[in-house]
């Protein structure tokens, strides 16, 4: 082969196969193997194992029976399927741009270099994310006590009537789970949006000052835009999360009053663990995912857009 | 100054790290500084200066507290081994577990009272080992479990003490598709209207027929009570189903067929009992207060509850309660529930376990021996008697150990004489089978818009009937 041919036309070698790519560097693989054993023994079994079993009909015990599709069709026709579904989304769609509202927002005032007691209040605005959900829980339940409830008692102090909380109006029972999930969550959101907040250069900020932008210009034109990645992170995270909503209702109304705080997670655990139907709720469990797969991927490509 | 400014290299950084490793771990191989203590004596001396209080006159209620001796007799047979039981703390089972042990006393009672023992116990049975040899179960979960073979066949056990049973207890221990008893019937769980007479009487019905007192009358008196901000009984805002089930009972009817096949809460006498429990919401004269939370011994403390529906379980977390005069110690009573047209039972059941022995357990024959021993003697059933449940095994309801028996709540009143009586007004005709704790879930979570008059008493249990069938389907003993 002459020179010039070599030139032209690189000689490529095929590939190794890959029990030849791990004999070469078993003592890699071997370093990274404690995480893929625990993986597989902790999350691929089970999961695998969950599907097989949303194929079949098992209360626990006894001999799993294989009904095929049956799991999925009696959970679609779940008498209770449309309503839980409304209310997670309804919390979804109502905790997700207020939480990131209020996350910016205070982002924003906490980073103000001369800001008085900034630590302080940062450490304050990330407490509840860091303590126990069911302990917030306990404190939120004794707040809105319908007849005991701090809140209440103020209300009635200042000649105001009372509100029945969590037992008595659908409402109100929302707007506490709302506010309980918006006061656990709010602090880790606050921290992503300082960590963006302060890379952005103090260049672009002087640039913009020198141009003549005024502080709102500047937010909206170039504070926002620049936050748009973790916007995005957030997003796509928090729906995850909220599609998963459980311990905030579980913990304060059990699904009350009348079903208007029952997510698709409680109706779940109420089909998988108070009436151990494990093959319904294990197709329940897989259809959620779907959907949650589903939502997500759609934000995915509408903020991609949006991204540019 | 530049040669002072020496980086620390990567192998460097390593060397330093991993002498300072060995150096550890050499530290802390090393062998053990033995310390020697010396004890000094030290004298000291304490001059204590004793303040005479001062003479109060205080005024202080004693609580009378009954104590019961139960006689254990000699053992009638050598047992062995071990029985080992998942009950809550402080269970009644472990009271009995004390007079059995006397009479078996190479037995080795273990008694952990695991959290989550429901959950648990299930998983053991899956697995066909770990299992405990006795486990006090509700009625619906022994018949899922009996439905599903996984109890002792105690059939043969039972028989000879058929009659000692109400029948309402035996069927909730007899499985329909497979003819056999699982359970050993436990706590009778009969039901009564638990009130304050001397409250009563300051709001001017110290003069009520309580035996002929209807549910009309009940709900009028119940009206005008609270109209005086006073409550006779307790309605939490978002449905109490135990309401329901209880005018059901008295009614002769029941939320699921003797087989366990059908929803039959929507019947005559479904609709009925609804409309019974929406006479008293209509009436205003319950608490709105969870049942059993602070604000509910809140109010029954504090004499604003005057009354309340509940099973003669409850005694014992009356007297947890009940403690001054204010709250009512000694003054309570017990009466039956309200008739009406129709009505053909008096009281209700709410609760009330009974005692099964898994097939995975390795103690049958200590296990079998202790429910017979528990439940099937005076001594026995006695024992488990004095912590507030009612033991079930009539003759114990009959003898003086149980007639006889006082409460502070109760003050010298013989109590247990109501709930003897009240054992012969629990119906024959109300079930618990497999799937009823879907229906009773529903009924919990829908009952609301019909108390609230958004849907007529026929279209809302329709409804719940509509509603539980998906769940009860898949909850139900298919035969």
């Amino acid at each position: 082969m002459s020179e010039a041919l070599r030139r032209a036309h690189p000689i490529v070698r095929p590939p190794k196969p890959l029990w030849k790519q791990v004999a070469e560097h078993w003592i890699d693989y071997l370093f990274i193997s404690p995480f893929f054993i625990s993986f597989a023994v902790f999350a691929l079994y089970p999961l695998a194992w969950a599907f097989q079993l949303s194929f079949s009909q098992w209360s626990g015990y006894g001999p799993m029976k294989y009904v095929g599709l049956e799991n999925y069709r009696v959970m679609l026709k779940d008498p209770y399927i449309k309503q839980t579904l409304v209310n997670t989304l309804e919390f979804a769609y109502i905790l997700l741009p207020t939480g990131i509202f209020l996350a910016i927002s205070l982002a924003v005032i906490l980073n103000i270099q001369d800001l008085w007691g900034r630590g302080i209040f940062r450490t304050i605005y990330f407490l509840p994310y860091v303590t126990n959900s069911v302990i917030v829980a306990i404190v939120f339940t004794q707040l809105f006590d319908d007849s005991l409830g701090w809140v209440n008692q103020a209300l009635a102090a200042i000649g105001l009537p009372t509100v029945k909380w969590l037992r008595g109006s659908p409402w109100a029972a929302k707007t506490v789970v709302i506010l309980l999930t918006h006061w656990g969550g709010v602090g880790y959101n606050i921290l992503l949006f300082l960590g963006g907040l302060q890379s952005i250069e103090p260049e672009i900020y002087e640039a913009a000052m020198i141009d003549g932008a005024n502080s709102w210009q500047i937010f909206w034109r170039i504070t926002l835009p620049l936050l748009r990645p973790i916007i995005f992170f957030l997003t796509i995270i928090a729906t995850i999360g909220l599609l998963n909503m459980f311990n905030q209702p579980y913990m304060l109304t059990r699904g009350g009053p009348r079903g208007a705080t029952e997510t698709l997670m409680l109706r779940l655990y109420d089909i998988g663990i108070t009436q151990q139907r494990y093959g319904d709720a294990s197709a329940f469990g897989f259809l959620i995912g779907a959907l949650v797969i589903t939502i997500s991927l759609i934000q995915i490509r509408l903020q991609r857009r949006w991204m540019g | 100054m530049l040669g002072m400014e020496k980086k620390l290299s990567r192998r460097g950084f390593l060397r330093a790290f991993g002498i300072g490793a060995a150096v550890s771990a050499l530290a802390a191989c090393k062998p053990k500084v033995v310390e020697v203590t010396k004890v000094v004596e030290k004298v000291v001396k304490e001059t204590v200066v004793v303040e005479k209080e001062k003479e109060k006159v205080v005024t202080k209620v004693v609580e009378k507290v009954v104590k019961q001796t139960v006689e254990v007799q000699k053992p009638a047979e050598e047992l062995t081994g071990e029985l080992i039981f998942w009950g809550h703390d402080q269970h009644p089972i472990d009271l009995v577990a004390t007079g059995f042990v006397q009479r078996h006393p190479k037995v080795k009672w273990i008694s952990p009272h695991p959290a989550d023992r429901g959950q648990k116990f299930t998983a053991a049975m899956a697995a066909g080992s770990g299992c405990p040899d006795l486990f006090w179960a509700e009625a619906t979960d022994a018949q899922t479990w009996g439905c599903n073979e996984l109890l002792t066949d105690l059939t043969e056990e039972l028989l000879p003490y058929k009659d000692d049973f109400h029948p309402l207890k035996l069927n909730e221990t007899y499985i329909v598709k497979t003819g056999k008893y699982i359970g050993w019937p436990g706590d009778i769980s009969v039901s009564g209207y638990y009130y304050r007479p001397d409250k009563f009487a300051e709001l001017g019905y110290g003069d009520v027929d309580w035996e002929n007192l209807t549910y009309d009358d009940f709900c009028l008196m119940s009206a005008e009570i609270a109209k005086k901000g006073h409550y006779t009984f307790c309605f939490p805002g978002d449905g109490w189903a135990a309401l329901f089930m209880y005018a059901l009972h008295q009614l002769g009817g029941t939320a699921v067929s003797k087989d366990g096949q059908k929803i039959t809460v929507a019947d005559e006498k479904g609709i009925q009992a609804m409309t019974i429990v929406k006479k008293l919401w209509d009436s205003g004269g319950g608490l709105d207060v969870s049942w059993w939370s602070a604000p509910y011994w809140g109010a029954l403390q504090d004499g604003t509850l005057i009354g309340d529906f509940a099973a003669a379980w409850a005694r014992g977390f009356w007297e947890a309660q009940i403690k001054t005069s204010e709250a009512g110690i000694g003054l309570w009573r017990i009466a039956p529930f309200p008739t009406g047209p129709g009505i053909k039972y008096r009281s209700g059941v709410w609760g009330g376990a009974q005692l099964v022995n898994p097939k995975c357990s390795k103690n049958k024959e200590n296990a079998i021996a202790f429910m017979k021993y528990g439940f099937g003697t005076i001594e026995g059933a006695g024992l488990a008697g004095s912590w507030g449940i009612v033991p079930g095994y009539r003759p114990y309801l009959r003898s003086p150990l149980f007639l006889r028996m006082k409460s502070p709540v109760f003050g010298d009143w013989y109590f247990n004489e109501f709930w003897a009586k009240q054992e012969k007004e629990l119906s024959t005709e109300f079930y618990r089978p497999a799937g009823w704790g879907a229906v009773n879930g529903i009924i919990q979570k829908e009952m609301v818009p019909i108390l609230k008059g958004e849907l007529s008493v026929e279209e809302g249990m329709k409804r719940i009937v509509e509603l539980a069938t998906p769940d009860f389907e898949r909850t139900m003993c298919k035969l």
